[in-house]
């Protein structure tokens, strides 16, 4: 499946591959454009990964159609340490949400049920996967 | 306002693994459900990061131990898209068996503990000795019954030889009727049916809205495979037809894997018998761009995602897994309200949960230190 | 009018032969997961299963650890079941035997460096038997548990 032309302007595209397309979202209104995403028919998140590359993070949202991978990425600086959370319009995020939050220590505004995942109440210590 | 608050886990006799329930009931039926895990976390993701490329693919052969080659061939071939690198053809031939006999043995596991979980030992007995024949045609080829760390970057370890691989077919037409006769007895049991029809029913807003995988989402009317969306390996090749059941209880979740085991024979024979002679290995040189690649693969459980991000280095700079149990435990709240307390272990085993795949992060936790024993669940213990 | 004495301090009475013989006929198994990657777990189960089938030296494989002589641990403990394992220990009734199954238990096998786990089993309980592989073939596991037998009854003479 080829990415179609209604999309190919949502934002920055940086990378291609056989079946997949990888692109960088601005961080104000990335909510706005996945939500035309997911209106469009795009309604299927596999994963979402987040990486701390010394100067922000990035958060990655991998969206799935059929056989097409769409990887859209954020960057959240590091000074404001928050991001929109997607379950009002994706439940299916619930889970993959707080592992994002636990593991790398960004807040999720709105997120219904924030709190520990897998890691215990008295953790001490940084988040497990941020550097430095 | 709910009655009672019974506590199931993490150590249950319903699994092997440790998971935490909360079932809120009012009489003997559930009115909530709230779930926590991450007891069995060793910190494998970190882990990944401080071992090179090749060392790691051993470590990712053990975040489980039943889908092991699953998680090895899906980093695996992960690690082959950032270096730009095909696999010969009698290397994907013996991948792709190798990963239709473990989806086999997973399958018939979970036959064994659905029976156990609803009382019926013998059908435990009888899968767990069907799957040896499975388990000696592993042991042939790779030289271990589970966790076989045959891959490597550009093929694989070992070669398999011409009197092997008749064996292999040997066994697997002995199993052809095993299966059958198991398929037979499953489906027309009246006390199976009786259990599970009707219960733990997801229908296909569920499945889409909660962004459900596997055989679950099979067995509610959703045709959703990797191996046919994505066609890695050798499944483009060999023609490979996806098993869809309708009802979306229980029963359609056990029919969807029953028909699954018999299509994997399917394939395993046609792909043994397609091997033809060539290297098992490419060359490979390890010069790793600056880079990110992500790839998928169907597990026995489901979609499973690995994203892997490079920089430069010979060690990977994040490794990040998404296995499919850890997708599905968002639909227990569905399937587990509105009925008794006796079909909590019958529901959660359909989900075939693998917990220690959830798990992958690390948990220390100084709190709570319930042990709670089943055994009134459990009658038969 | 005759009185049976049976037995409080003696050594060779009827009643302490049959205890002992049932000992050694019939040991009972637990078997908990302290975090480990499942491989373990399963190869216990096909031991029980008709191939190899530990059944016939009257082993059982119970859910409670109250009702169990044998306690068979998988896995490289992790900090979070630590204190649930020795919780588990301690509600086992005497004589009782250990056995770790498995490389991650006898030295934390690949898990070496993850910052999750605390220490290989014989730094938190007394093992009795160790039985390495990863995982060990149910032959060995099945050889472990024999001489654990052996090792539960020189116990139960004391």
């Amino acid at each position: 499946m080829k990415l179609p032309k209604e999309l190919k302007n949502i934002g920055k595209f940086y990378k291609q591959g056989k079946n997949e397309a990888w692109f960088i979202l601005p961080y104000e209104n990335f909510k706005d454009v996945i939500k035309n995403i997911i209106d469009f028919g795009i309604n299927r998140i596999s994963s979402i990964s987040g990486y701390d590359n010394g100067k922000e993070i990035e958060v990655i949202y991998h969206f799935v159609k059929d056989n097409f991978l769409l990887n859209l990425k954020v960057l959240v600086p590091k000074s404001l340490n928050k991001i929109d959370t997607l379950t009002d319009l994706l439940p299916a995020t619930f889970l993959l949400e707080k592992e994002l939050s636990e593991m790398l220590g960004i807040k999720i505004i709105g997120h219904p049920k924030p709190g520990k995942l897998f890691l215990s109440e008295d953790w001490y210590g940084k988040p497990p996967l941020r550097k430095g | 306002m709910h009655d009672l608050m019974i506590p199931f886990g993490p150590a249950h006799p319903a699994l092997p693994e440790p998971v935490y329930l909360k079932l809120f009931l009012e009489g003997e039926e559930i009115q909530d459900v709230d779930f926590s895990v991450g007891y069995n976390h060793k910190g494998i993701e970190k882990s990944l990061e401080e071992m090179d490329y090749i060392k790691s693919i051993f470590m990712a052969g053990r975040v489980c131990g039943i889908c092991s080659s699953a998680h090895s061939t899906c980093y695996t071939q992960t690690v082959e898209k950032l270096l730009n690198i095909e696999i010969p053809n009698r290397a994907r031939l013996i991948r792709t068996s190798i990963f239709e006999l473990e989806r086999l043995h997973s399958h018939l596991l979970w036959l064994g503990m659905f029976g156990h979980e609803m009382g019926f030992d013998t059908l435990f007995m009888l899968s767990f000795r069907e799957r040896e024949y499975v388990l000696d045609s592993l042991e042939l080829i790779t030289g271990k019954r589970v966790v076989h760390d045959i891959n490597t970057i550009g093929g694989v370890r070992r070669d398999v030889s011409q009197e092997t691989m008749s064996k292999v077919l040997k066994n697997l037409d002995i199993l052809k009727d095993k299966v059958e006769h198991l398929q037979n007895l499953v489906e027309k049991d009246p006390i199976i049916k009786k259990r599970t029809v009707g219960i733990g029913k997801l229908d296909k807003k569920d499945v889409e809205r909660l962004c459900l995988v596997g055989p679950v989402a099979r067995a509610s009317g959703i045709p959703y495979d990797i191996r046919k969306t994505d066609r890695y390996l050798a499944y483009d090749d060999l023609g490979f037809k996806i098993v869809v059941e309708n009802d979306g209880d229980n029963f359609a979740r056990t029919l969807v894997r029953i028909k699954e085991m018999l299509e994997s024979i399917r394939l395993v024979k046609l792909a043994i018998k397609s091997i033809k002679p060539g290297i098992i290995k490419n060359k490979v040189v390890m010069n790793f761009p600056v880079d990110e690649a992500i790839s998928r693969v169907e597990a026995p459980r489901g979609e499973l995602i690995y994203y892997v991000k490079s920089n430069g280095s010979n060690k990977p700079a994040r490794v990040k897994i998404r296995t499919p149990t850890y997708a599905n435990i968002l639909c227990l709240n569905k399937i587990l309200v509105g009925h008794t307390l006796a079909d909590v272990p019958v529901s959660l085993e359909s989900l075939d949960p693998c917990l220690c795949c959830t798990d992958r992060l690390t948990v220390v936790r100084n709190g709570k230190e319930e042990i709670i024993k089943l055994e009134d669940l459990h009658g038969h213990h | 009018m005759f009185h049976v004495v049976i037995g409080c301090a003696g050594d060779n009475l009827i009643i302490d032969k049959i205890k002992k013989y049932c000992q050694k006929k019939s040991p009972w198994l637990f078997h908990y997961c302290a975090g480990g990657c499942n491989g373990c777990d399963i190869e216990i189960l096909a031991a029980m299963s008709p191939k190899y089938d530990f059944e016939r030296f009257g082993c059982l494989l119970k859910s409670s650890p109250r009702h169990a002589d044998i306690f068979l641990v998988t896995g490289t403990v992790t900090k979070k079941t630590k204190k649930r394992l020795l919780n588990l220990y301690d509600q086992i009734p005497e004589p009782k035997v250990v056995i770790a199954i498995g490389s991650c238990g006898i030295s934390t096998g690949i898990f070496q460096k993850a910052y999750s786990v605390a220490g290989p089993l014989d730094k938190i309980l007394p093992v009795d038997v160790y039985v390495p592989g990863c995982p060990p073939k149910p032959e060995a596991m099945i050889d472990g548990i024999i001489k654990g037998v052996e090792i539960l009854t020189k116990k139960g003479n004391k």
